[in-house]
C-alpha cells in the first residue's frame, strides 16, 4: 500500500515545474505592538531546493518560527521578499492562496490545536485531497503512509494522542501533494521517544513523494537526523549554514559551538554538558 | 543501605536512629523510601505500588513518560495530590511516614526540608510582587527571621545560584528576568530553607538547551557543596545521563526498571526501557538512520 | 471515494448528532434542568394548541367586568369583560414566536458580523466595533423604546428596534471567539490549503463557536421576552385590544384591587423566562465542564 502511495506521490512530483524552489532574499520581518517596532528578522537568505531536506535551528524567540510564517504568507515582511517556484509570497488575505502557493504546506507544533476538533479525519483529509493536482492518494493509503489504522478515518480528533494527531496533520499535508513541506517544530510538543521517530518519518514521506522539506526545530541532535544541509539562527539573524555533519563537527560560528556544547549526551558517564560563554 | 561520603564522615544515616534529629544539613544527607505506593483517583489506578529507595546525598532521576505517574510519585513525598485520591503504601522520611503527618506537620517539611522546584519558573512566581517580596516572606514565614536578615539571605541566596547584581535583582519583578535567570531564582527559593531533599520536576524543559546546561551546572554544585538529596524529574535521558546517579524508570504508574545512570542507558533489560534508550537521537544514528 | 461537498449547511447537519456526542442533552438531567424543560415544553405547547385550550375568545367582551377567579373564568375577567386565562394562553402565541425570531435573527446577523470583524481586522474591525461602542453607550431598553417610539408604536416596529438593540453583543462575543480562533493552527492549515476567507469561516471558524452560541441563544431568549413585554407595557409594543403579557400588566396596574388582572400575566412570563434561563445554565455548565476536560 504504501508502495503504491509513493507511486502515486511520485507522479505528482513529475508535474512539479522544477524550478528554483524558495528563496528568502534578504528578508526583515518587523511587528509593531503598541507603537513599539521590535525586528523579528534581520535580512535572512535562505533557500529550499526542490526535493531538498533542509534544518533550520535557534532557540526560543530566534525567528525560526517568524520565518516559517513569512514563508507562508502569515506575517507581513518588512523588506526583501519571498518567493517559490518565481511566485512572490504576499501576505494572505482575503482571497484563496494561488495555486503555486499551495505547494507548500505546513506541520504546526502544538497537535491539540493543528486539527479541527469538530470534524471527523477522513472529512479534514478529504479536503485537503482537493487540491491535490496530481493523483491524490486515497485516505486509506494516506493513512497507511503515517502508519495509523485505516480505521481511523472515522473518528474525531479528540479520539487521538498528540503523537497520533501529529501523524494525521503530516497525512494532511502530503494529501495536498506538496512540494515543499515545513515542519514548525513539529516534534517539540511530543513525548521524547516519539521525536526522532515522528521526524524520521516526515523524512520518508517527503523522501518518496520527491518533495523538499524545511524542518524547523530547537533540537539539533534531532534534525541533525534527519536533514542534508542545515541553518543555524541566532537573535533573528543566519549566524551559520552548511551541510550538517560538517556544522555538528566542525561548528564555525561562536553561537553554533555554544549550542552545540549544550547539547546533553545520553551516554550514561554523567557528564555535563559544557558551557561556553 | 548505601551511605554517601558525607553522611558516613558524621556518622549519621538515614535511618530511624536519628528520627528525632535536628534538620539541619551538616548532620548529613537524608533519604526517602516509598514502600509500595498506590494511587487511585476516580477508579483510574495512577500509581501501581511504586517503591523506590532514593539514596541520601545522591541524585535519583524519574524517568519516563507523559502520565507515566513521575510527577505524582515525587508530588506524593510532599503529599502534594487531590483529596479525594486513595493512597496507600508509606513514605519513609527520618523514621516517619509522610502520608501519616498531618497537614499541619507536612507544612512543615513542606518548603523546608523538602522543597521543589518546578518545570515553569513563570507560573510559580507572582507576577506582581518583587523578588524580594517572595523570597523574604517566605523565609520569615518558616525560619522566623527579621527583615533585614531575611533580606540578607535573599542575596546571598541569590549569590549562590549565581544572579549578577543579587541586590538589584531583589528590587525587580519576574517579568525583568530571562527564562533561565527566573529558575535559578525559583532554585535559590527552593534553597532558603537549607533542605535535605530538593525535588525537582522537569526543572530544564521549558528552557533552552544553552540555559539547561547552566542550571544542570548550578543543580550539580548546589548537590556537591550542600550534599543534597535530589530528585530529579524528567523525561530528558540526555539531561538524567548528565546529573542523576540512580535512574527509575517509569510506565504507567509503575516502575520497570531502577539501576545506575550507566546500567540503565548502556544496558538497559527491560523491554520499555531499551525502546526509550533506542529512540535516542544518538542511537538512531548509530544504527545507520 | 467520494468527496464530500463544502456547502454553506454543512455546520448544521452534524449539530444533532454533536449535541448527542457532547452529552448535551444530558446536562439537563439536573432538577432546575428538569424544571425548564417542563415549562418550556408546557409553554410552546401552549403557543402550539392555544386556540384548542382556550375556553373563550381572548378578544369577546362577554363577561361582567372584574370578576375574580371562580369556575368560569379560571383567571378572572379584566376591565372590559374579557376572559384573563384565554387572554394569558393567547398572548404566548405572540410573544413566544417572536421573541424566537428577534434571538434567532439578531445572533445570526450578531455571529455573521462578529465573525467577519474578527476574521478580517484591520478597518472594518474598527468600524463595526465603534458602532456596537455607541449602541452599548445607551442601555438598550432606553434606545428601543427611543426607537420604536420614533418609528411609531406597533408589534413590527417594536421588532425592528428589538433587532436593532440585541445584535452588538452577539458581534462583541463572536468577534472575541474568532479572534482566538483564527489564529489556531487548524485554521491556519485550512487557509494554507485553499480556503478563501468566507469557506474557512464557515468550516473551520463556526462549528466551533455553534455550540458557545446555542446556550447563548437559550440565555438570552428569556431577555428578549422581557424587552418585548417592557415596550408592550410601555405601550409600544403589541397594540390593544390584541393579547399580550406585558400590556395585560400594565392593565392590572390601574386596577390593584384585581390583582388576578396582572399576576397571571406576570406569572406567565416569570416562568417562562426563568425556566428558560434555567436550560441555559444547565447548558453553559456542562458547556464549562467540556472546556475544563478538553483542555486538561
Amino acid at each position: 500500500m504504501v508502495d503504491t502511495t509513493s507511486q502515486n506521490a511520485t507522479a505528482t512530483s513529475q508535474n512539479t515545474r522544477k524550478g528554483e524552489g524558495l528563496i528568502l532574499n534578504n528578508v526583515t520581518v518587523q511587528y509593531r505592538t503598541a507603537g513599539v517596532t521590535s525586528t523579528a528578522l534581520h535580512g535572512i537568505n535562505m533557500s529550499v531546493h526542490p526535493g531538498e531536506v533542509v534544518g533550520l535551528v535557534g532557540e526560543s524567540g530566534c525567528g525560526k518560527s517568524t520565518t516559517a510564517k513569512a514563508i507562508c504568507g502569515l506575517v507581513p515582511v518588512t523588506d526583501g521578499e519571498v518567493r517559490y517556484e518565481g511566485v512572490a509570497v504576499d501576505p494572505l488575505g482575503f482571497r484563496k492562496r494561488p495555486k503555486t502557493l499551495q505547494r507548500i504546506q505546513m506541520v504546526f507544533q502544538n497537535p491539540y490545536a493543528s486539527l479541527n476538533p469538530r470534524r471527523k479525519i477522513k472529512a479534514q483529509l478529504e479536503d485537503a485531497r482537493a487540491i491535490n493536482e496530481g493523483t491524490a492518494p486515497s485516505v486509506d493509503e494516506l493513512l497507511d503512509l503515517v502508519e495509523l489504522p485505516r480505521e481511523s478515518a472515522n473518528l474525531y480528533p479528540r479520539q487521538f494522542s498528540g503523537g497520533q494527531r501529529q501523524r494525521i496533520a503530516i497525512a494532511r499535508a502530503m494529501a495536498t501533494g506538496p512540494s515543499l513541506l515545513i515542519g514548525d517544530e513539529p516534534i517539540a510538543s511530543l513525548d521524547a521517544s516519539l521525536q526522532s521517530k515522528v521526524a524520521m518519518l516526515m523524512k520518508k514521506v517527503t523522501r518518496e513523494s520527491g518533495a523538499a522539506m524545511l524542518f524547523i526545530s530547537h533540537d539539533l541532535s534531532v534534525v541533525r537526523l534527519i536533514v542534508d544541509r542545515l541553518y543555524v539562527m541566532h537573535e533573528g539573524r543566519i549566524v551559520e549554514e552548511g551541510e550538517t555533519e560538517e556544522v555538528w563537527n566542525h561548528p564555525k560560528n561562536r553561537y553554533t559551538q555554544r549550542l552545540l556544547a549544550s547539547i546533553p549526551i545520553p551516554d550514561g558517564s554523567g557528564t555535563l554538558p559544557t558551557v561556553l560563554e | 543501605m548505601v551511605m554517601n561520603n558525607k553522611a558516613m564522615n558524621t556518622g549519621s544515616n538515614a535511618g530511624p536512629a536519628l528520627a528525632d534529629g535536628s534538620s539541619s544539613v551538616e548532620a548529613g544527607a537524608y533519604g526517602l523510601d516509598i514502600e509500595n505506593l498506590d494511587m487511585t483517583l476516580n477508579g483510574k489506578h495512577l500509581l501501581n505500588k511504586v517503591c523506590l529507595h532514593v539514596e541520601p546525598g545522591k541524585v535519583t532521576g524519574l524517568a519516563g513518560e507523559s502520565g507515566s505517574g513521575k510527577s505524582l510519585t515525587s508530588l506524593s513525598v510532599l503529599k502534594l495530590f487531590p483529596d479525594d485520591a486513595k493512597v496507600t503504601g508509606r513514605i519513609m522520611y527520618k523514621g516517619r511516614n509522610l502520608l501519616d503527618l498531618s497537614e499541619h506537620s507536612i507544612n512543615g517539611i513542606r518548603g523546608r526540608e523538602i522543597a521543589l522546584v518546578f518545570q515553569d519558573p513563570t507560573a510559580s512566581l507572582h507576577p506582581m510582587i518583587s523578588i524580594q517580596g517572595q523570597m523574604t516572606d517566605h523565609m520569615r514565614h518558616h525560619l522566623g527571621l527579621s527583615k533585614k536578615d531575611a533580606i540578607a539571605k535573599a542575596e546571598h541566596l541569590l549569590a549562590m545560584v549565581h544572579i549578577p547584581d543579587p541586590v538589584g535583582a531583589l528590587k525587580k519583578y519576574p517579568h525583568q528576568f530571562s527564562g533561565g535567570q527566573l529558575q535559578r531564582i525559583a532554585i535559590a527559593m527552593a534553597m532558603a530553607c537549607d533542605p535535605t531533599i530538593l525535588i525537582a520536576d522537569e526543572p530544564t524543559t521549558a528552557l533552552d538547551v544553552t540555559v539547561q546546561a547552566e542550571i544542570l551546572h548550578l543543580l550539580r554544585e548546589l548537590c556537591d557543596k550542600f550534599g543534597l538529596t535530589l530528585i530529579l524529574v524528567t523525561h530528558d535521558l540526555g539531561v538524567m545521563s548528565a546529573l542523576a546517579d540512580n535512574i527509575a524508570v517509569m510506565k504507567a504508574g509503575e516502575i520497570v526498571e531502577y539501576g545506575t545512570r550507566h546500567d540503565i542507558i548502556t544496558d538497559p533489560k527491560n523491554p520499555y526501557t531499551k525502546s526509550l534508550i533506542d529512540a535516542l537521537p544518538m542511537n538512531m544514528m548509530k544504527r545507520g538512520a | 471515494m467520494s468527496e464530500q461537498p463544502v456547502s454553506g449547511l454543512m455546520p448544521f447537519a452534524g449539530l444533532r448528532r454533536r449535541l448527542r456526542d457532547n452529552g448535551f442533552l444530558k446536562s439537563l438531567r439536573t432538577p432546575l434542568g428538569i424544571i425548564g424543560v417542563i415549562f418550556v415544553a408546557f409553554w410552546i405547547l401552549m403557543a402550539i394548541f392555544g386556540p384548542l385550550v382556550e375556553p373563550y375568545d381572548p378578544l369577546a367582551q362577554e363577561f361582567d367586568r372584574l370578576q375574580a377567579p371562580n369556575a368560569t373564568n379560571w383567571f378572572g375577567t379584566d376591565q372590559v369583560g374579557r376572559d384573563v386565562f384565554s387572554r394569558v394562553i393567547a398572548s404566548a402565541r405572540v410573544t413566544i414566536p417572536i421573541s424566537v425570531f428577534i434571538v434567532v435573527v439578531s445572533v445570526c446577523v450578531g455571529s455573521f458580523i462578529g465573525a467577519l470583524a474578527g476574521y478580517l481586522g484591520k478597518v472594518f474591525d474598527e468600524i463595526i466595533m465603534r458602532l456596537t461602542d455607541i449602541m452599548f453607550a445607551f442601555p438598550s431598553i432606553i434606545l428601543a423604546m427611543i426607537i420604536s417610539a420614533t418609528l411609531g408604536p406597533g408589534l413590527k416596529n417594536a421588532v425592528i428596534a428589538l433587532l436593532v438593540v440585541s445584535w452588538p453583543s452577539y458581534a462583541r462575543i463572536v468577534r472575541s471567539m474568532v479572534l482566538t480562533l483564527k489564529s489556531s493552527e487548524f485554521v491556519i492549515a485550512g487557509r494554507l490549503i485553499g480556503r478563501g476567507v468566507l469557506s474557512s469561516l464557515i468550516v473551520d471558524v463556526l462549528p466551533n463557536v455553534l455550540t458557545s452560541m446555542l446556550v447563548l441563544l437559550f440565555t438570552d431568549f428569556g431577555g428578549a421576552v422581557l424587552m418585548l413585554s417592557n415596550l408592550s407595557f410601555l405601550g409600544l409594543g403589541v397594540l390593544p385590544p390584541d393579547p399580550d403579557w406585558g400590556t395585560m400588566v400594565q392593565n392590572g396596574m390601574g386596577n390593584f384591587s384585581a390583582w388576578w388582572v396582572a399576576l397571571f400575566p406576570g406569572l406567565a412570563i416569570l416562568t417562562l423566562v426563568i425556566s428558560v434561563n434555567f436550560i441555559g445554565d444547565a447548558l453553559q455548565d456542562s458547556l464549562d465542564l467540556q472546556n475544563v476536560t478538553s483542555h486538561a
